[in-house]
């Protein structure tokens, strides 16, 4: 607790304008390369038009109209609210590229100024903020027309809600990329399975009704498919065991958690691991 | 004097891919002045930039203490950050941005006022005002040195850092360099800590010099008293318009001839006294006297050999 509000009074001086240079710092990395944007859009496009077809034949040929929560009248709505999700996930994985600024020394650079590290994984959070808010604007505008019915108080709630999911999201990449400083190994470990973990956890592909029912508590407690599901009851019926308040709360928790976690854990790199190569 | 950096017996160690430590730093203590500029020198490898990392609070030493401006580099390391300006060779700069954005971002994260005509008085005085708006990456080896140390001048700290500042710059540069550090020290009272293998640089701007080997201080002195330390005792170069002069001298007096030149040690001064005697007798016509002193190269190398 000490040590968080340490990190807090550290973000003296003009801090929106430190904040903001660390942001403009990124973008101005990021429109280097603007073939990004095609990655994290189409990369999971595809992925989620591999379920369209198999859904699509379930539910035209097998005669068969409900698969639980996804049934022959929803199933588009599903995978596209999954679909927003999981492009969350691709936009903010792999971001903070840590070992990427201890290349060219540029993380001493920043470690040298008298600055919170809350700053590092700040600047790129709003960086990749302003990525999110394009698709998810492109994805509401869309669903306007394709849906009917829209409960705009759970998409308000909805959105919120996929707000913190991205917020968790960017601080365990963080936390990842921090590892990766000293143990690239155990970090490719974890790059590789802890989000995909966290996706098919979180039924954000398939329903939970396809996994077995004692593992469902490890669902209830995914931010993923607390978040997802409060973001579909803005189109569909979903599945929110606690009720919208209850879930909003606890990943708003985890979501004001996580990130002090991911500093943590990049002190600790720093000091008790020491970064590789330096 | 007041002590502004003191350091006592620092080591830090690294593990080899067998498996085996070195000590990068071996029980190094050091005190440096205020307003001095301190220099580091070394063999590869000898610690210099570990010293530099520990210092300027980058890395943990394993053991020994330090402190810079009284704050202990481990407890109180944003107290030293607000005061220390580094450059480390010529990285630390983004590649993927123009010269001008990342001496704002840098600029901008240590809170400087008036960052935009700073940055101009820096691109004007390293001579690189045209190439400011170029993306890094495009820079040469000389350009990006040049960036790192407006880097580390950009926010105006009391202590600088500079490890290699003149490494691959012309000679333009690093001696308007040299001059700009000698001016910190003198007009500001800045404290300078240099690493460099350029030892008529050292000589020049050091006030006291640290020789490191294998992370291990072997002295610290000023530039003269670590010449002074090594006994190459002063000869004196004697050139005489005709080898045959020369030959003839050289055999008389037992001394070491090469063409028209011969030397003998200063250390003799009665021999010095005979020999010229002779020369007016002889009527031999000398061209050149030169007393040869011992360098800081000579010093050097035996210190750390
Ligand atoms: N991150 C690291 N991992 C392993 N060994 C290291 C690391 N950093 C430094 N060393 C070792 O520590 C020793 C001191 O290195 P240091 O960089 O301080 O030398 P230096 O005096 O600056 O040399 P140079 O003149 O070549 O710059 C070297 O033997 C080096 O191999
Ligand atoms: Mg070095």
């Amino acid at each position: 607790m000490r040590r968080a509000m340490g990190y807090i009074n550290d973000l003296s001086g003009r801090r929106l304008s430190v904040l903001w240079a660390f942001v403009v710092k990124d973008l101005k990395q990021m429109f280097r390369f603007k073939t990004n944007i095609v990655n994290f859009v189409f990369a999971p496009m595809l992925t989620m038009f591999s379920f369209f077809l198999v859904y699509s034949s379930v539910f035209m040929q097998s005669g068969v109209d409900d698969l639980g929560f996804v049934q022959k009248q929803n199933y588009v709505v599903y995978l596209l609210t999954g679909f927003l999700a999981y492009s969350y996930f691709h936009m903010t994985w792999g971001k903070t590229k840590l070992k990427s600024e201890k290349m060219m020394q540029t993380l001493d650079g920043i470690l040298l100024s008298p600055r919170s590290r809350l700053y590092i994984l700040a600047g790129k959070g709003v960086k990749t903020f302003f990525e999110i808010i394009i698709v998810t604007l492109i994805f509401i505008a869309f669903m306007f027309f394709l849906t009917p019915s829209i409960i705009w108080i759970n998409l308000f709630f909805g959105t919120v809600a996929l707000m913190f999911i991205f917020i968790i999201f960017i601080s365990f990449d963080f936390v990842i990329s921090s590892i990766e400083l000293s143990e690239e190994g155990i970090a490719a470990i974890l790059v590789n399975y802890l989000p995909r973990a966290f996706l098919i956890l979180g039924a954000v592909y398939f329903p939970i009704d396809i996994i077995p029912k004692w593992l469902w508590w490890l669902a209830y407690i995914n931010p993923v498919y607390i978040g997802v599901n409060i973001f579909r009851s803005a189109f569909m019926e979903a599945n929110i065991p606690l009720g919208i308040p209850i879930s909003l709360l606890y990943i708003g928790a985890l979501a004001l958690l996580m990130p002090f976690f991911a500093i943590y854990v990049f002190d600790f790199v720093l000091k008790k691991w020491g970064v590789r190569g330096y | 004097m007041d002590v502004i950096i003191r350091a006592d017996a620092l080591t830090k160690g690294y593990k080899t891919k067998k498996g085996e430590w070195i000590k990068a730093l071996d029980a190094v203590s050091l005190d440096i002045q205020k307003g001095e500029i301190f220099g580091l020198l070394g063999t590869n490898g000898a610690g210099k930039t570990t010293i530099v990392r520990i210092l300027s609070t980058l890395i943990y030493p394993d053991g020994g203490q330090a402190s810079v401006m009284g704050y202990n580099v481990k407890k109180h390391p944003k107290e030293i950050r607000k005061n220390i300006g580094v450059c480390l060779g010529n990285k630390m700069v983004y590649h993927k941005m123009t010269a001008r954005d990342n001496l704002r971002f840098f600029g901008k994260i240590y809170d400087v006022r008036n960052l935009d005509n700073k940055i101009d008085e820096l691109a004007e005085f390293f001579d690189i005002k045209d190439r400011i708006d170029d993306l890094v990456e495009n820079y040469s080896m000389g350009m990006k040195t040049k960036l790192a140390v407006m880097r580390a001048f950009i926010h105006d700290p009391p202590i600088v850092f500079l490890d290699e500042p003149t490494f691959g710059l012309d000679p333009g540069t690093g001696y308007k360099l040299r001059q700009r550090i000698k001016e910190m020290r003198d007009k500001e009272g800045k404290t300078i800590i240099l690493c460099t293998h350029h030892l008529l640089e050292a000589e020049e701007l050091c006030d006291t010099i640290a020789v490191l080997r294998k992370g291990k201080t072997v002295a610290v002195d000023t530039a003269e008293g670590l010449k002074r330390k090594v006994d190459s005792s002063k000869d004196v170069c004697i050139q005489f318009t005709h080898e045959k002069d020369a030959a003839v001298m050289s055999e008389l007096f037992d001394v070491s001839q090469r063409k028209e030149k011969i030397v003998i040690p200063l250390s003799n001064s009665h021999l010095l006294h005979v020999l010229l005697q002779k020369v007016h007798e002889g009527n031999m016509e000398i061209q050149d006297i030169r007393v040869n002193k011992p360098t800081l190269e000579e010093a050097f190398l035996k210190m750390t050999s």
